[in-house]
């Protein structure tokens, strides 16, 4: 009895260890290259250092500074609104796009290639494209105008330039979450959606009940590497913005380069930093508790 | 699996394609001097760093050939960067410890660097002279003004620009006017409005097709600064007092902001709005016809040879507007060429900068940039350059930038505004946080 | 599953709209490649170039070594490729089917690495490279970006849809660890295989700060940096600009047409139906 206990036993932690081994690559590999740094970071961000002097340590000066800085806490409210704005339509965008992707047959590969074209031209492309669908007598004008919608000077209006990068995003993002929403919707077996429509039921309930229990890990998927990427968001401001009209469209990615290279204040920005992903971090946390209830599904 | 079958022809296929155009496609890098049998010992390696633009760029590497010619134990790299990164990549070799020998600064960033102690002195014996003064004497005043500390000289000119109106020669016609005639050219600031609204051309329903003129909008700080650097000083504008604190949002800045910049958008005659939104080039809707009037510097019309011929063919100079006319002020200011201060080879590195700007002409035949070199007013070159009597002029009332060693913050703080006040009209609240930034940069 | 035609009607009408408003921009693109100058930026907006100018691309890709570049790019693209899908899926498949002690901090730290902005460590990551000699090397270019987290992420999410007894009867089978990754996991998950290849591959061609900062010679620069001195240049017109961003997009259509049919390759699962 004993020896087949201790031979189970000794089995569950042979297992267990090759579980370890099979993370350590790419848990060894993000600690040398982003681990490290980041700690770097943190340590930057309780000196004074201008990249041309070495660094002096001046305690928690910085985190009490950004305590007054407006323009952190401006820059977090325009980054919440990007996010927000961006991903909950994304959201239904991109599983709608998706599950349409699976019904059809005819030129699948066609639909699926040219849907998801957004996501693989070069950015800098896509911006300056998007810069001039923008202007005031460009293409998005020249579709609302019919609406009855007077042409706004997108980029260079503070009160529109949020929303043409929000637009901008959900036209780039869509396409990035319906792959992996496709993805996703191949753990759905077809005989569980046939069996639930024998049983009766309709394409809504086969919604609700088959697939999309199936496909909760990918939804948690989706849903949280959007919030996280959309905290990341800075290429997209970067070339279409660069934060302007004035600072309407600073979000707090290109605030945090701005302090660090052009005013070089390596201790401000890695500070900005921490507290940001402080923030990002706890909001994970809520959001992977939440939606995965305890770790297993 | 087939596809990965696929996807390594794909790959091989595309690979085959790189590799012949990488050999049909001429390699920049071309050291001609490596070739060259090198005595025994060590080669003086010269790294240079210098932002992109081709026509210099590649005038530049035949000077380095030339040179290397000359002096066989020399070899000089360099390497091109967007003007936009150039300065995050030099801060990056700068935080390893190891920069660039010559680095390619904008005037406004030198009381900065040399702040940090980067930058080394110009080498008097380098240049053939014998002391400071002799290199400051080498260059037309006040060229060396913006990068001289102390009495101590600390780059050289690779640009040494002023700005001017450029204007469509064809579009100055078409309302009557002899593009010919020097007096034409609108003296004051309200003539030059005035000018702009005569040119302009709007469609039926009173949307601007053709602007008379505007101001560049979008682009960095440093655009900005140089955009209304000369209606500050005739304005009496300052950004800083005499108190050292800001100053920008004193009665003559407002002033200055409203006539000369609010008011095009008051009266839809320009404004971010209207302008092109094209990030890289700055005279996008001059270079297209839209726009009758910009004011630039003389590096400007490079772009419009190949890209616009007949824009070129007919642009013509004017001064910089003024305020009053019998006192004019305007702007200068060099984009530079300096020297690492921890550099092993600072005297051959100012050996070859003295080279390359020795010939003034050439440089500006064959890069299009003025590097104000004693006598560069009386080469061929520049005679034959259109509106250059103009330009030499504006040199002459010309005055860098504001110095100050926070002006990244301090010119961000005015774009901000200028946005800002863009977007509703009140200037005085916006340049009223300007100060406040610049103060709180300051440290005051 | 019932077709019916209003059913059809509505899947392919959405999918036409939601792919017309996608190809709005990417027309534009291709079509500005082909133009002249005066063309680009008028108003309104002119969709169809005024002919074919092939010249635009010969000029533009002649102007720099831009077959110097692609080679980097792809090189840099597909070797991070690489990793990240072994790797990746190695540490998904460990954290969605394996017990061992630390494993949800280490889940955590992986995912905190998303949560810093790459602007920010660039720079303590740049002078580490610098200090091992590996600047304008491909070691220096291709490794601190190789390896995301994200791939780890949609790795885990998705073998978390496998059950469990799929693997347990593998071992039974006698399978080792290994050969189980990579005889039943690897075949069972090409869709998300396929979905960290194609965007580990897009996010590190389409990185910019960190080649910049890396590499100091025009011989090991990627195209986007290529693209970017060419952009810059006071000389250039938008056309050519359009020239160089469209060559730059061919190798990922080019890699996304290769890996699009796993997409939907559907996993056999119906003879799981036991235990």
């Amino acid at each position: 009895m004993n020896a087949h206990r201790r031979f189970h036993l000794r089995y569950q932690t042979r297992i267990a260890l090759w579980g370890f081994v099979f993370a350590l690559p790419a848990v060894l590999y993000l600690l040398v290259f982003s681990i490290f740094p980041m700690l770097q970071a943190l340590l930057l961000s309780f000196t004074r250092y201008d990249l041309m002097s070495p660094p002096e340590f001046v305690g928690f000066a910085n985190y009490v500074a950004l305590l007054s800085e407006e323009n952190f806490l401006h820059s977090l409210g325009i980054t919440l609104i990007y996010v927000f704005g961006t991903v909950i339509p994304v959201w239904f965008f991109s599983f709608g796009v998706a599950l349409l992707l699976t019904k059809v047959r005819v030129f699948a590969g066609g639909w699926r290639t040219l849907l998801f074209i957004p996501t693989i031209l070069p950015l800098l492309s896509v911006t300056l494209v998007w810069k001039l669908l923008f202007n005031l007598r460009g293409v998005v004008n020249a579709i609302l105008l019919p609406f009855g919608v007077a042409p706004i000077a997108w980029l260079t209006d503070a009160r529109y330039a949020n929303l043409a990068l929000i637009i901008t995003s959900w036209w780039h993002a869509t396409s990035y979450y319906m792959i992996l929403f496709l993805a996703g919707l191949q753990a759905v077996p077809i005989v569980y959606q046939e069996a639930a429509a024998l049983d009766g039921a309709n394409a809504w309930q086969r919604l609700r009940h088959v697939i999309l229990p199936l496909m909760w890990p990918t939804i948690v998927l989706v849903v949280v590497l959007s919030i996280i990427n959309g905290f990341r968001t800075f290429a997209l401001q970067y070339v279409m913005t660069k934060g302007g009209p004035g600072n309407a469209t600073e979000i707090v990615p290109l605030l945090i380069y701005k302090t660090a290279f052009a005013f070089l204040d390596m201790g401000g920005a890695t500070a900005m930093s921490v507290v940001y992903f402080l923030l990002i971090l706890a909001f994970s946390l809520v959001q992977l508790r939440i939606m995965q209830g305890n770790r297993n599904d | 699996m087939l596809d990965r079958k696929r996807f390594a022809i794909a790959v091989g296929i595309l690979l085959a394609l790189t590799l012949v155009l990488s050999g049909c496609v001429p390699v920049a890098q071309a050291p001609a001097g490596e070739q060259q049998a090198a005595p025994a010992g060590e080669k003086t390696k010269i790294t240079f760093w210098h932002h992109t633009y081709t026509v210099a760029t590649d005038w530049m590497r035949g000077k380095i050939a030339e040179y290397e010619k000359m002096n066989p134990n020399v070899e000089i790299e360099l390497v091109e960067y967007p003007h936009g990164d150039y300065e995050v990549k030099l801060l990056a070799a700068i935080a390893a410890g190891d920069p660039p020998d010559i680095i390619n600064l904008l005037d406004y960033l030198f009381p900065k660097y040399n702040a940090k102690g980067l930058l080394a002195p110009v080498d008097p014996a380098a240049f053939g002279v014998a002391d400071q003064q002799g290199v400051l004497d080498l260059f037309e005043k006040p060229a060396l003004d913006g990068m001289t500390f102390d009495g101590n000289v600390y780059g050289v000119p690779a640009e040494f620009n002023t700005f001017v109106i450029f204007g469509n020669g064809e579009h100055f016609k078409e309302i009557g006017l002899d593009p010919s005639d020097p007096n034409i050219c609108p003296k004051t600031w309200t003539d030059f409005f005035d000018l702009a609204k005569k040119l302009e051309k709007r469609d039926a329903s009173g949307n601007v097709e053709r602007m008379g003129f505007n101001w560049v909008w979008g682009l960095d700080l440093f655009w900005y600064a140089q955009e209304f650097w000369s209606g500050s000083r005739q304005y009496g504008c300052e950004v800083i007092g005499a108190d050292g604190k800001a100053a920008i949002n004193s009665p003559q800045c407002v002033q200055m902001f409203e006539e000369t910049w609010y008011n095009l958008i008051k009266d839809g005659m320009g404004g971010p709005a209207l302008a092109s939104p094209n990030p890289v080039y700055a005279f996008q809707d001059f270079m297209d016809g839209r726009q009758s009037m910009v004011i630039g510097g003389p590096w400007a019309p490079a772009a419009w040879r190949d890209n616009a011929p007949k824009v070129y063919e007919n642009y013509f100079v004017c001064p910089h507007p003024q305020l009053d006319p019998t006192n004019p002020k305007s702007f200068i200011h060099t984009y530079a060429l300096a020297v690492s201060a921890n550099s092993k080879n600072a005297s051959e590195a100012w050996k070859f900068l003295n080279y390359l700007t020795s010939d003034p002409g050439d440089m500006l035949k064959q890069a299009g940039y003025i590097n104000g070199r004693v006598g560069w007013m009386d080469t061929p070159e520049a005679k034959a350059t259109t509106g250059i009597d103009i330009m030499q002029q504006d040199y002459k009332n010309g005055a860098f930038v504001w110095r100050s060693e926070t002006f990244t913050e301090e010119g961000e703080a005015i774009k901000n505004a200028i946005e800002t006040f863009a977007q509703d009209g009140n200037v005085q609240a916006a340049l009223d946080k300007a100060a406040e930034e610049i103060n709180k940069a300051r440290g005051q | 599953m019932t077709k019916n035609v209003l059913g059809a009607v509505v899947v392919y009408g959405v999918l036409v709209l939601a792919t017309v408003l996608t190809l709005i921009p990417v027309v534009w693109m291709v079509s500005t490649s082909f133009k002249t100058p005066e063309h680009v930026f008028t108003y309104p907006i002119e969709w169809l170039p005024d002919g074919l100018h092939w010249e635009n691309y010969v000029t533009a890709l002649t102007a720099r070594p831009f077959g110097l570049y692609l080679l980097n790019s792809i090189v840099q693209s597909t070797v991070s490729m690489v990793i990240s899908v072994v790797l990746c899926s190695a540490a998904g498949y460990s954290f969605a089917h394996f017990r061992y002690r630390g494993q949800d901090v280490m889940f955590i730290i992986v995912l905190s690495t998303l949560m810093i902005p790459f602007e920010v460590i660039a720079v303590p990551l740049y002078l580490q490279i610098h200090l091992w000699g590996w600047d304008n090397t491909y070691p220096g270019l291709i490794l601190p970006t190789g390896l995301t987290a994200i791939g780890i992420f949609i790795m885990r999410q998705y073998l978390l849809g496998i059950p469990s007894d799929f693997i347990e009867s593998a071992r039974i089978d006698g399978g080792s660890e290994i050969q189980i990754l990579t005889r039943v996991i690897w075949p069972l998950s090409t869709p998300a295989l396929s979905a960290v290849a194609i965007f580990t591959f897009v996010y590190v061609w389409n990185s910019y700060l960190w080649p910049l900062l890396v590499v100091n010679q025009d011989s090991m620069r990627t195209l986007p940096l290529g693209m970017a001195l060419f952009a810059n240049e006071l000389t250039v017109s938008y056309n050519r600009i359009m020239a160089v961003a469209v060559f730059g997009a061919l190798p990922l259509v080019l890699l996304f047409l290769a890996l699009q049919r796993n997409f939907v390759r559907g996993i056999a699962l119906t003879g799981l139906r036991e235990g």
